[in-house]
């Protein structure tokens, strides 16, 4: 079957009731997650994920997918009507969009990011459609010692890429690796870090640590830092909420140049939708003919931006889907839910499960219409469902994630855990060392080790296995140059500055 | 110079022997040429000395002092109320059974956070147990622990 038959089929699967609905609960929660500050996709993900534990695994993934590309979407109304982003993508959409909604022009702020979004999510999706099979293909080609660089990359793309320290990102990734051991080692059955604590024995599940540092978290970190929502006084109806034809002039290229801009940097390892929006932001206002407009409301920096976030998530879809291999925190934490379904993410997963993954690329299309009805239509309906007070919310969240922690393993062994996980993730945050790459390693750790002792038994002990490839030794060179490269990068530019200050 | 990078550096220092001498304890190498349990660890312990020593440095090499990173007074104690109701809901499960020890939670910290907001605060710590009983027990099937009065 070709790729316009197997998207028919996904069609067939995404459009039954049971899976529509399962969609639109996941883009509603999502919108809301999204637009509440201090709860971000991850989380919602994260604290969703153990009602999806008794549902069929299609209905699952097309509620997480919901709550995911959902989030993106919902961040945008609290940046433009509070001046808080929802998510960290909506960092810029908060920038200049508050200041369109203090002039007046919310709706159109709102809408032109509800456009922007549909129209590159949509794009995005036509991108993950047709790009996924063709690498799909290429993963069958990797054996242990692939598989591990590929690994390797993926963890070298996140210190390589981040945005805070490259030390703490190394810390955190190190950490998420060391729980990861936790257990009975899955090759010799030696227990590790268990202290004799039987509970331990079966490791620690990534859910627990993913609920614990997303959803207690933040939790703490919001509740101390007492977030107050207060709404700009706008005009929302349907007749206030549409652009000017100037303004959707000004909006159409930040649209496209974001879509292609989210969907590269979304399918990196790492970079995810925070950094494709910084960089839309960056590239709009470069391009800009009048960048002193930029800071002061300028429609072009929210259209890019929300634009590049939104497509950022279906480019993060092509290396889950195809690798197994999360683009961001929020594609981290579903690919532990595969795992927990009996899924295995990875070339096979297209061959094995179609129903599955034309079902969520469907259901993705599907999604995105809803969303553009959702965020045009019913702003004022979230805007009133924001208005909750923030600590019964908090508490709510508390509430799932403990469920969510006990109906893992029946244990309250599991929610002493998650709690422990949760002032780790305070702390973290606290001391500015990032969270996400730790539930990263936490999810990759286990197979990462798993491939890494085959491939060097193979070789008997030698390193020289994991440049023996083409495609090893390719993704060795790549985990180089991303890791040196900025460094390089800076020592060069450190040289040039010093060059200029003695010439001159 | 930040002291709270340093300190940090100092613990995950500490950690990081900690590790290395577990891994060390759980064999290195399991045969020639064959890595044992304490393989990944092992390098794991000297990957977080390395990361310590990078956060060591960025803390005392930073131009910036340190920033007043823990809450004030009153964060802290919303912070300590918060986590209190949270271990007491935990402690509760076993005894009250998980239905009554989340309405009681509800109930609790609501109450504290909500202060007079009374018939929101008994909706909600009245509707959740409710919604979650139908959510978890009847459509997902799942067992939720029991306290003494049965439910």
């Amino acid at each position: 079957m070709d790729t316009y038959e197997m998207l028919l089929r996904g069609f067939g699967v995404a459009l039954t009731p049971a899976n529509l609905l399962f969609g639109a609960i996941g883009c509603i929660f999502g919108t809301f997650i999204g637009a509440m500050p201090g709860i971000g996709a991850p989380t919602g993900i994260a604290v969703l994920l153990p009602l999806t534990f008794g549902m069929d695994p299609t209905g699952g993934i097309i509620m997480l997918a919901g709550i995911y590309y959902g989030s993106m979407y919902g961040g945008t109304i609290s940046s433009v009507l509070v001046n808080v982003p929802g998510e960290s993508a909506s960092v810029m959409t908060a920038l200049e969009g508050h200041r369109m909604a203090l002039r007046g022009r919310a709706g159109a702020a709102l809408t032109v990011s509800a456009a922007g979004s549909f129209i590159a999510g949509t794009i995005g999706v036509v991108g993950l459609m047709l790009l996924a099979a063709p690498v799909a293909a290429f993963g069958l080609k990797f054996g242990p010692a692939e598989q591990f660089t590929l690994f390797l990359f993926a963890f070298t793309s996140l210190v390589g890429f981040a945005s805070e320290s490259r030390s703490k990102t190394l810390v955190a990734i190190v950490l998420g690796l060391l729980i990861a051991t936790v257990g009975n080692d899955p090759l010799s059955g030696r227990s590790r870090f268990t202290f004799g604590n039987i509970d331990l024995l079966g490791g620690i599940d990534f859910v627990t640590v993913a609920v614990g540092i997303f959803g207690i978290g933040e939790v703490l970190l919001a509740f101390e830092q007492n977030y107050r929502m207060e709404f700009v006084e706008s005009r929302l109806g349907l007749r206030d909420v549409f652009p000017t034809a100037k303004e959707w002039a000004a909006s159409f290229w930040p649209i496209v140049r974001g879509t292609v801009i989210g969907f590269m940097v979304g399918i990196l390892p790492a970079a995810g939708a925070t950094v494709a929006a910084f960089l839309s932001y960056g590239v709009e206002k470069q391009l800009s003919r009048e960048p002193e407009r930029f800071g002061k409301g300028a429609i072009e920096g929210v259209a890019g931006p929300e634009a590049a976030n939104n497509s950022a998530t279906a480019g993060a879809m092509v290396p889950l889907l195809t690798l197994g291999i999360p683009g961001s925190a929020s594609t981290a934490v579903m690919l532990g839910a595969f795992m927990i379904w009996g899924l295995r993410p990875g070339p096979l997963l297209f061959s094995k499960n179609p129903d599955f993954v034309w079902g969520l690329i469907a259901s993705m299309y599907v999604g995105n219409v809803l969303l553009l009805i959702l965020n045009i239509g019913f702003i004022p309906a979230f805007v009133k469902m924001l208005r909750v007070p923030f600590s019964a919310l908090m508490a709510l969240v508390v509430v799932f994630c403990v469920m969510g922690a006990y109906t893992l393993g029946g244990s309250l062994f599991d929610i002493w855990v998650m709690v422990g996980f949760g002032v780790l993730g305070y702390a973290m945050k606290k001391l500015d060392f990032p969270q996400a790459p730790l539930v990263f390693a936490v999810v990759l750790g286990p197979l990462a080790e798993v491939t890494f002792r085959q491939a060097l038994t193979m070789s008997q002990g030698s390193a020289a296995i994991f440049l023996a490839s083409p495609i090893a030794g390719t993704l060795v060179a790549g985990a180089f140059l991303v890791l040196a490269g900025p460094l390089l990068w800076g020592l060069l530019r450190k040289m040039r500055a010093s060059g200029g200050v003695d010439g001159g | 110079m930040r002291n709270t990078d340093r300190i940090s550096a100092l613990v995950l220092l500490a950690g990081a022997g900690f590790v290395g001498i577990e891994a060390w304890r759980l064999n290195i190498w399991s045969g020639p040429g064959v890595p044992g349990a304490g393989f990944l660890p092992f390098l794991l312990a000297i990957a977080l000395v390395v990361g310590a020593i990078g956060v060591f440095l960025e803390g005392t090499l930073s131009g910036t002092g340190d920033t007043k990173w823990f809450a004030d007074r009153e964060s802290a104690l919303r912070l300590a109320v918060l986590m209190c109701c949270i271990a007491a809901l935990v402690a509760a499960i076993q005894p009250l059974g998980m239905l009554m020890a989340v309405g009681l939670f509800l109930l609790v910290f609501l109450a504290i956070t909500l202060r007079g907001q009374w018939l929101a605060i008994l909706f909600i710590a009245g509707a959740t147990p409710v919604c979650l009983h139908l959510i978890f027990e009847r459509w997902l099937k799942f067992t939720l622990p029991r306290g003494f009065l049965g439910f």
